[in-house]
């Protein structure tokens, strides 16, 4: 190995493998200006390129183009691999291939081995370029190596980004560092922040869901991406998975919160702002979201106001309230920095808003949910395109409203109901359709549904348990098929349900029985179970709350401590006494009520109350007399167009002796009625009674 | 069982307690499926009429709630119809269903009206009887609690209406509401603006109401908030009227009519609703709810409980 191409070595390790880089991520970019700055910082006299032919082998006919420099890895290997691996200079020379590939026609794949054989200043045909470009194969394996090593060093040395696709391939691995250059890093971890991306992407966005918000981001605004990078974004798009998601989602689940500044040694945590509209769309204010291990921290406006954050209930920062949005900053943006934290709104014309689960208000978000309610905030010049986006949504519950904030308009009860109402409109896309498109997902899951038993959800390797009727909705991964639809996998059963993936499928519709299913897609499948229910008695917390009641009940509900003594739900404690109801079901010509003391009392007939016609079943409107019975009474005497009747309202030894007054007429005259009717002895004795004064009456 | 409201009962029966947060989720998807019409609130409306048919109790203040046992409660005066109320697990809709077969009485499933933009109610379980012996056994049977009548029980319970707990002032700067009776709705102020019904957020988040009247400030819930504001500042106001049923005997029966803006408090609520064993009526011309087969008694303890005099019109 050559001094020169050491010396190359030596510069590339310190600059992208030096002790500054570990734990973040590591990207191997030299154009032809950072070769440029490497060679004249390092005072090293040949090219890169020059440096890696002189260690090419062309003269032994046998032995690989590259054999000089793998047996160097060889030996680097068995002395521990200490360092970064030999092939350093070989690698970042394919990296300067692939940067130069002409932005004009793409990096199309031809490209660039013309580039890489170009730079050894061959010929772009013949024999000597078709060897180079075979011998790429064993560059790709070092750039395998290089990303092995530095998986191996934990982080060490960086994390790796290098990565490919199936379209790629061998070219992947420099294309994929090439794509980003620093400042391109120091900008992805701006629209990480803003994304609201958590710190190791502990969420699991997939590559493709960070490629669409990317595209958002980078919308109708100069972001300064460079051009490559850009360009790549567009030809990726509606691809499947591509270099460039990969690569994102890399870049992603390293990104430690941090932004990208070297001169401030990556120390300041970034966070999106959110816009929040508060009380039912009066008031609008800045949320931010509290960034780990910051509970108190201050933040400003460029040479302006500075705000002192405070971490508070739902995990929320208090303190930005006298920060009140204006049409200016909704227009322009908002930038917040302190020495710890970076707040950032970015720009845009149409705000998603969904409810917070904790705050309970509407508070902007990154992605539609479908069959979730959105509130959406839009700019009043392009008020009549979302408002016929939203109509095309269907249902009839969106409202416009004015919004807190002077040019703007609220549109509220925004949701996707329906399915193909729903793909439809994503479908005829327009300049705002980018703010309806659902997460894209990389997995099957589970959403929404009615859950029930959550207590046996943790570890057991099944999504949820569910009340039949209330099966969950399958989100779908993304899409890889010509048709962008994916087929859904049943039970084992590979139906012909084939679904769009942005929207949600609801297995509610299909009848299942109780017991556990599997859905999903061939790839990625949920388990989950279904239950008509699963307790005999009353399940655990049933009545743990009610009014406590001492004489009266309390004006506030609490946890009951004695049940017997609570309202709850309709049970109370016996506070009064109420009077025994008597019913007779068959149509009563004319009824008493009879005490043993000579009181009669007339019952008066009850027609069926209009309330009962017009709100219950005619079967439950038969014939019918309630009657009340006051304390004291002890017979009912009742007549039907049949016969008379007697029923006794207490029990035998409860029926006093009778003794009514001799001029109790009315009494006697009620009793005799029936008196044939009942020969309970106790009737008798009212009887005889009855006939003392009826024969009284008769002398 | 597709029915919403009768799968929302079962629902939140399986699931005993929870947080309000999770149960509006779970509505809300249902709704999504069921009820393309309903409007923002609808959840709200579903759980206070839940609240109100005693199938559950809601601790709005902490945000969580539990299904209540199921009870067997007479109907005042209503020719012999008793109304099955609380949790329906899937388990206790197979004993019911037993029950029902093995004769003793007949069960009506009613449901109560609500428009396009509400969720559905369960159907309201209504059981004739001929003899309240045989009921209580029936109920003891079916292994619920009998309460012999509950709109009475209930009414006889009800609290006076009072101010009990003090609390500390509005914190000055702070987003501050207040509750204007004519628009029924809270409004911002930049200060309290005398005695009346207030509305903030506190610092852990919870949207609280509270009362200010003469200086001082008190803890209380927006319904009772409201009728402590009826009171002191228009003591005339008749927003409960009682009107008695035209037909023959039933005179000291009738319809409750309570206006819009000013919704009873739940226990209220409930003595109202287990009068009749259904929802109360939602009249949209009149702005008011109607609760049906109202014993006059019944109404005048309301009143009395919530500080106001009955009305006697049903506008």
């Amino acid at each position: 190995m050559k001094a020169a191409y050491r010396q190359w070595h030596e510069a590339l390790s310190t600059e992208f493998f030096g002790a500054e880089h570990a734990l973040r991520s590591a990207v191997l970019y030299v154009d032809d200006e950072i070769e440029r700055q490497l060679a004249e910082g390092q005072g090293i006299g040949t090219s890169l390129a020059q440096a890696v032919a002189d260690e090419l082998t062309w003269s032994d006919l046998d032995r690989p183009l590259f054999s000089g420099v793998q047996s160097e890895v060889v030996q680097w290997e068995n002395d521990g691999s200490k360092g970064p691996p030999p092939s350093l200079p070989v690698l970042s020379l394919s990296v300067l291939a692939a940067t130069r590939m002409a932005s004009s026609d793409g990096m199309l794949r031809s490209n660039f081995y013309g580039r890489w054989i170009h730079l050894f200043g061959e010929q772009p045909s013949g024999y000597r370029a078709n060897k180079l470009q075979k011998a790429f194969l064993d560059v790709a394996a070092m750039w395998e190596q290089l990303d092995a090593w530095l998986d191996e060093a934990g982080g060490l040395y960086g994390t790796s980004t290098v990565s490919t696709d199936d379209h790629y391939w061998k070219i992947g691995y420099p294309i994929s560092q090439a794509l980003i250059r620093g400042s391109d890093r120091q900008i992805l971890t701006r629209f990480f922040a803003t994304t609201r991306l958590r710190p190791r992407n502990r969420n699991g966005v997939s590559g493709r869901e960070l490629l669409r918000r990317l595209c958002v981001w980078t919308a109708g605004r100069d972001r300064h991406l460079s051009p490559r990078l850009m360009e790549e974004l567009a030809n990726a798009v509606g691809t499947g998975e591509t270099l460039i998601t990969s690569l994102l989602k890399r870049l992603a689940d390293d990104w430690d919160g941090t932004l990208h500044e070297p001169e401030r040694e990556h120390r300041r945590r970034a966070l999106g702002l959110r816009l929040m509209v508060a009380d039912r769309g009066s008031r609008l204010e800045w949320l931010a979201e509290t960034v780990e291990a910051l509970p108190e921290t201050e933040v400003g406006i460029p040479g302006g106001r500075a705000f002192r954050l405070r971490e508070e209930y739902g995990g929320v920062y208090d303190g930005l309230e006298s920060l009140h949005p204006s049409p200016q900053q909704l227009a322009h943006g908002v930038r917040l920095e302190g020495d710890a934290l970076v707040l950032e709104w970015a720009p845009q014309e149409v705000i998603l808003l969904r409810m917070h689960p904790h705050l309970g208000e509407w508070v902007s978000t990154e992605y539609f949910e479908p069959g979730e309610q959105h509130w959406i905030l839009a700019a009043d010049s392009v008020v009549g395109d979302v408002r016929a986006m939203v109509s095309a949504l269907g249902g009839r519950t969106v409202r416009q409203a004015p919004a807190p904030v002077p040019g703007w308009k609220l549109f509220k009860g925004v949701r996707a109901v329906n399915g193909s109402a729903f793909a439809r409109t994503l479908d005829r896309g327009g300049a705002h359709a980018h703010v309806l498109e659902p997460q894209i997902r990389q997995y099957a899951e589970l959403s929404g549904g009615l859950r029930i038993a959550s207590e046996y959800r943790a570890g057991a390797g099944v999504a949820g348990h569910f009340l039949r009727g209330g099966a969950p909705d399958l989100l779908l991964p993304a899409s890889e098929a010509a048709d962008g639809r994916v087929k859904v996998v049943l039970d084992g059963c590979t139906e012909k349900l084939r679904a769009d993936p942005r929207v949600p499928f609801p297995l509610c519709v299909v009848p299942l029985e109780e017991g556990a299913h599997q859905v999903g897609t061939a790839e990625s499948s949920q388990v989950f179970t279904l239950h008509d229910g699963l307790h005999e008695a009353l399940p655990p917390g049933t009545g743990m709350l009610g009014y406590s009641c001492d004489g009266t009940a309390q004006r506030e509900l609490t946890d009951v401590e004695d049940p017997e003594a609570a309202i709850r739900g309709a049970y109370t404690p016996e506070s009064i006494r109420l009077p025994r109801t008597e019913l007779v079901r068959r149509t009563v010509l004319e009824a008493v009520l009879i005490d043993p003391h000579g009181g009669v009392r007339k019952v008066k007939q009850q027609t069926v109350p209009a309330w009962m016609e017009s709100r219950l079943p005619e079967d439950a409107l038969g014939p019918c007399v309630e009657v009340e019975v006051p304390t004291g009474y002890v017979w009912l005497v009742y007549r039907t167009a049949a016969r008379w009747s007697v029923r006794p309202l207490a029990g035998a030894a409860d029926i006093p002796e009778p003794a009514p007054s001799s001029g109790d007429f009315a009494w006697a005259y009620a009793v005799l009625s029936a008196a044939e009717r009942s020969q309970d002895p106790a009737w008798l004795d009212y009887v005889a009674a009855a006939d003392g004064i009826a024969g009284r009456q008769g002398a | 069982m597709t029915d919403p409201g009768d799968l929302l009962l079962r629902w939140v029966s399986e699931q005993g307690a929870g947080t309000l947060f999770d149960l509006k989720q779970g509505m809300w998807w249902l709704a999504a499926r069921h009820c393309p019409d309903i409007e923002p609130g609808a959840p709200g409306r579903w759980l206070r009429d839940a609240v109100a048919l005693a199938h559950m109790d809601i601790d709005w203040h902490n945000r969580r709630w539990c299904a209540a046992p199921p009870v067997l409660t007479r109907l005042p005066q209503a020719r012999g119809l008793a109304v099955l109320t609380g949790s329906r697990t899937a388990a206790f809709d197979a004993r019911l269903t037993q029950a029902v077969q093995d004769g003793l009485v007949e069960l009506f499933r009613v449901p109560s009206t609500r428009p396009p933009r509400d969720i559905p109610l369960p159907v309201s379980l209504i059981v004739q009887f001929d003899d309240e012996v045989g009921l209580a056994g029936w109920a003891a049977e079916l292994g619920v609690s009998y309460t012999p009548c509950f709109a009475l029980q209930g009414a006889a319970l009800l609290p006076p209406l009072g101010l009990e707990v003090r609390t500390s002032k509005p914190e000055f700067g702070k987003p501050l509401e207040q509750y204007d009776l004519d628009r029924r709705e809270y409004q911002l102020v930049r200060s309290p603006q005398g005695n009346g019904l207030y509305r903030l957020k506190r610092r852990d988040s919870k949207r609280v109401c509270q009362v200010l009247r003469d200086g001082e400030w008190y803890e209380t819930s927006h319904e009772l908030g409201v009728y402590l504001v009826v009171e002191s500042l228009s003591p005339d106001a008749d927003v409960l009227r009682w009107l008695p049923e035209k037909d023959c005997g039933r005179e000291r029966f009738g319809t409750l009519y309570v206006d819009w803006g000013y919704p009873l408090p739940d226990l209220h609520r409930r003595v109202a609703v287990m009068c009749s064993g259904l929802a109360p009526r939602i009249n949209a011309h009149a702005e008011n709810l109607a609760y049906d087969n109202v014993p006059k008694t019944v109404a005048m303890k309301i009143a009395d409980s919530l500080g106001q005099h009955l009305g006697e019109n049903d506008e």
